[in-house]
């Protein structure tokens, strides 16, 4: 996977299936670093599953009838692997939170990659859950709630082809509102 | 672009988007398992979505799924039909997407070349 928004991505879909109603993807950036949150209110994990998603090929006899990516043991390695942190905690019933951060100033640190893509396919094909997205860097803070732009179009899905364009405008802007900060 | 541009954008809209009730004539499904999203399907259904837009083609769904065991040919789209057998395209990339789009879905004819075939 080549960059942080198509994980992003794996991870939320991995929200998705496992039935989350509210996906909240929290960037936090500074000069050095960005820290990522994707919180689910999913259906969780136990203490053997989250092993198992963390290490595809542990197995206890027969236990390997579930199928598992190979997403998040990857991120985990990369990011680790670029002076960055990883780290899962899952509870039954309640749901997923995944936390990684980047040191910006390493040579192979994890680009961002096409944000703006991830979030317009999240928020418009994925029918029955929200996302929350928030981007907070140098004091500025920009929201992203698919719920308010479900609001706005009501009853109109926010993948119909005359309103999928402005949605993708509207999460464009706002993101690249403050992208463009970089420069002061 | 705020909340309230998106509202003035939504008033001006015709009356009859309302109506459009989640039955299309084409249900297009992109495979966003992990081994999709590695191959490119993101920027397969984001070209997709973009080309439906562009031509306004409103009888068209554009959705997604899972793995569904198909993840050497990925990206794949599965294609129903009204009263058509279900057809996959895989090793897809933006522009074969938007050739589908064009050839399948606007002139009816399945495109052949990307077909994943069934054994």
């Amino acid at each position: 996977m080549r960059d942080v928004s198509l994980h992003i991505l794996d991870i939320a879909e991995n929200s998705i299936r496992a039935k989350a109603k509210l996906v909240r993807i929290n960037i936090y950036e500074d000069k050095d670093e960005m820290r990522f949150e994707i919180i689910d209110d999913g259906i969780g994990m136990d203490e053997e599953l989250l092993k198992m998603v963390l290490d595809p090929f542990f197995t206890t006899k027969d236990e390997r009838k579930k199928k598992f990516g190979l997403g998040l043991p990857l991120l985990k390695q990369n990011v680790e692997q670029s002076d960055g942190k990883f780290r899962i905690e899952s509870k039954k019933g309640e749901g997923t939170k995944v936390f990684f951060s980047i040191n910006k100033n390493h040579i192979d640190a994890l680009p961002l990659g096409n944000l703006e893509e991830t979030l317009w396919i999240l928020m418009t094909v994925y029918e029955g859950v929200d996302i929350l997205f928030t981007y907070k860097k140098n004091g500025q803070i920009v929201k992203i709630d698919s719920r308010e732009l479900k609001e706005v179009f009501e009853g109109v899905s926010l993948s119909d082809p005359q309103v999928t364009g402005y949605v993708k405008q509207f999460i464009n802007e706002n993101l690249n509102s403050i992208k463009i900060q970089e420069a002061l | 672009m705020k909340l309230e541009d998106l509202k003035k954008i939504r008033d001006k809209m015709s009356k009859e988007t309302n109506l459009r009730e989640g039955k299309g004539r084409i249900k297009a499904v992109v495979g966003m398992g992990t081994c999709g999203i590695a191959a490119g399907a993101r920027e397969v259904l984001s070209a997709l979505l973009d080309e439906i837009s562009k031509r306004n083609l409103t009888d068209i769904i554009i959705t997604q799924s899972g793995c569904r065991g198909l993840c050497d040919r990925e990206p794949i789209v599965d294609v129903y039909e009204e009263g058509k057998e279900m057809i996959t395209y895989g090793n897809l990339t933006p522009e074969k997407a938007r050739r589908i789009v064009a050839e399948h879905f606007v002139n009816g004819n399945i495109v052949k070349d990307l077909l994943v075939s069934s054994k």
